[in-house]
């Protein structure tokens, strides 16, 4: 199985670096959504006192939406029949962990680009860069898998791409939650108390509970 | 369960148990209590008019009214001077506050006691404030000490009178049990969505999504009542409460189970599809319930939170509770009810599609 995964993996991000400009169309919506919060806040004079609670709450919303694209993009490009396929090939086990794997990794990458662009242009009030680092993994975590999950529902439901932000948006609030606190914390001291402790704690639970769901989930959606 | 479904015994129970919490609750009065008390703050050496106002006391018809000062921090009784009770719900007093009672502090607060053979001991914490004026202090008052004051009870069947509720603590027997009724059917839909992951019994499905269109009849009647009841207690119909936030969004990722099985069209896909949903929505609604209302950021208004009082520790006695516990079963039996019916309308729709 664990073979097989890699495979899948492999397969996966070779479709990805063969259409290249998918790639380059989710870094240039990452970009132009920046560009819209930094002229949005530089014309209503809002970038002199962004505070670190806006601004984890402005980045974690690009992440969220953008992640959202790259992923349902991951599920719709392949066509239906193509599934049948994977089936004769590999276990849905191993399917669902190759397109965790990847999402994830896509994601988290996703992430260090927004904060990069974040840096430049709209400033680094970070003060506590292991914490964030922290929060970005494990955030990414959470947002992959969900999303993840949602999109092999959706991708059932005749690849009806609202479908995934009616199904993913009132279960990600936990996960938003947990990590505006958490990123606004590493900008707030460099220490990690004990709250941080709990939440960085609490988030991934809930990340280890999403796996396990949709480990034992996934071939339902799968077998028809 | 289908068999039980359509059995008439526990229809009839939950009618009769419903008519016995409707009537019953409504019927039976709200015990007394000293709602107000007019000055709410004196000078100290000076005889002041009192006006108590009481709710459903019975000032006039007992004979033998006592009306005391206590200080709130402290546990000495003070009687007043002249108690004429005017009618049932009105009693005028005179009290005067020696200077040197007040040991050398600016002022101090009381609490106003209430004593007749009737309504029993009626207290009001933070009743009055005497200030401590500039002249000679008139002689000390001897106060009087605890045993002096009998601590009555109302004997009568009465709902307890809670300060900010009145006569909204009746909303006890629809609020509560609606979550009650919704918590129930969404974990027998639970149930059936893993019997049918297991099975692929196309009535287990039928089960399990009937339960939840059904719990959501109930979480949006939850929220209103609820909303209703925040108007009059804490002043406005949606604070910011994490347990009212966390009840709005379960009912939103149920709302988009009815809108997951609206997008499916092949009967099969969509029960396997939304059952696999149902399983990752419980989960996630445990936790917005039970976890996250808990994370110590804005504690709830609700009872039990933030240093309030649980109910069953101080609201609830032992006559809401002869109403509420029936409630309780009575509306998590009407839910029960509603869902067979649309469970039984769902099958004849499956067996006439099969034909």
């Amino acid at each position: 199985m664990f073979k097989a995964t890699i495979s899948l993996f492999r397969k996966d991000l070779l479709i990805e670096f063969r259409n290249r400009y998918v790639l380059g169309g989710i870094a240039l919506y990452v970009l132009s959504s920046v560009m819209v919060i930094y002229f949005s806040l530089n014309y209503s004079d809002g970038l002199k006192e962004v505070n670190p609670v806006v601004w984890s709450i402005f980045f974690w919303l690009i992440i969220l939406f953008s992640s959202i694209n790259a992923i349902a993009n991951g599920f719709f490009r392949e066509p239906a029949g193509r599934s049948y396929y994977y089936y004769y090939l590999a276990s849905p086990q191993a399917v669902i962990l190759s397109k965790l794997l990847y999402n994830f990794i896509f994601t988290v990458l996703l992430i260090l680009l927004a904060f990069s662009v974040f840096i430049v242009m709209i400033g680094d009030p970070v003060r506590n860069l292991p914490l964030f680092l922290l929060t970005a993994l494990l955030g990414g975590t959470g947002y992959s898998f969900l999303f993840t999950l949602m999109g092999a529902i959706a991708a059932r439901a005749g690849n009806n791409a609202t479908l995934i932000a009616v199904l993913g948006f009132p279960i990600i609030i936990p996960i938003l939650i947990f990590i505006t606190k958490l990123s606004a914390a590493s900008m707030g001291s460099t220490e990690f108390s004990q709250e941080v402790v709990t939440n960085l704690i609490l988030l991934s639970s809930f990340n280890v509970m999403q796996l396990l769901l949709a480990y034992i989930l996934f071939p339902y959606i799968w077998r028809e | 369960m289908i068999h039980l479904l359509k059995q008439q015994w526990w229809k009839y129970t939950a009618v009769i148990i419903l008519l016995y919490v409707l009537i019953g609750g409504m019927l039976v009065p709200l015990g007394p209590s000293a709602l107000s008390l007019y000055p709410v703050s004196i000078p100290s050496d000076t005889s002041v008019n009192f006006t108590i106002t009481g709710y459903h006391t019975h000032f006039e018809d007992a004979k033998d009214l006592q009306v005391w000062f206590k200080p709130t921090t402290g546990t000495q009784f003070y009687k007043a001077d002249s108690i004429v009770p005017i009618i049932n719900s009105t009693v005028r007093i005179v009290f005067h506050m020696p200077k040197s009672n007040l040991a050398n502090k600016h002022s101090e607060n009381y609490d106003l006691v209430v004593n007749d053979s009737i309504d029993g001991t009626l207290t009001t914490v933070y009743a009055m404030t005497v200030a401590a004026g500039t002249g000679e202090s008139s002689p000390a008052v001897t106060p009087a000490n605890q045993p002096e004051v009998n601590q009555l009870k109302f004997k009568a069947f009465a709902f307890p009178f809670q300060k900010i509720l009145f006569q909204t603590i009746r909303n006890t027997f629809f609020h509560v049990p609606m979550w009650f009724a919704m918590m129930f059917l969404l974990i027998f839909s639970l149930v059936y969505s893993i019997l049918y992951l297991r099975t692929g019994k196309i009535e287990y499905d039928i089960l399990a999504s009937q339960a939840v269109a059904t719990a959501l009849l109930f979480g949006v009647l939850g929220l209103a009542t609820g909303m209703m009841w925040a108007t009059y207690t804490w002043g406005q119909p949606w604070p910011n409460d994490p347990k009212l936030n966390g009840a709005a969004i379960g009912v939103i990722i149920y709302l988009a189970y009815i809108v997951l099985r609206g997008s499916l069209s092949d009967e099969i896909q969509k029960a396997k599809i939304s059952a696999v949903y149902n399983v990752f929505a419980i989960v996630i609604f445990t936790l917005f319930i039970f976890v996250i209302p808990r994370l110590k950021t804005v504690d709830s208004l609700h009872p039990g939170n933030g240093g309030n009082p649980a109910f069953g520790k101080y609201d609830m006695d032992n006559h809401l509770r002869m109403f509420f516990y029936p409630a309780v079963i009575g509306w998590a039996l009407l839910g029960f009810w509603i869902m067979s019916v649309r469970v039984r309308i769902k099958l004849l729709q499956h067996k006439k599609s099969l034909l």
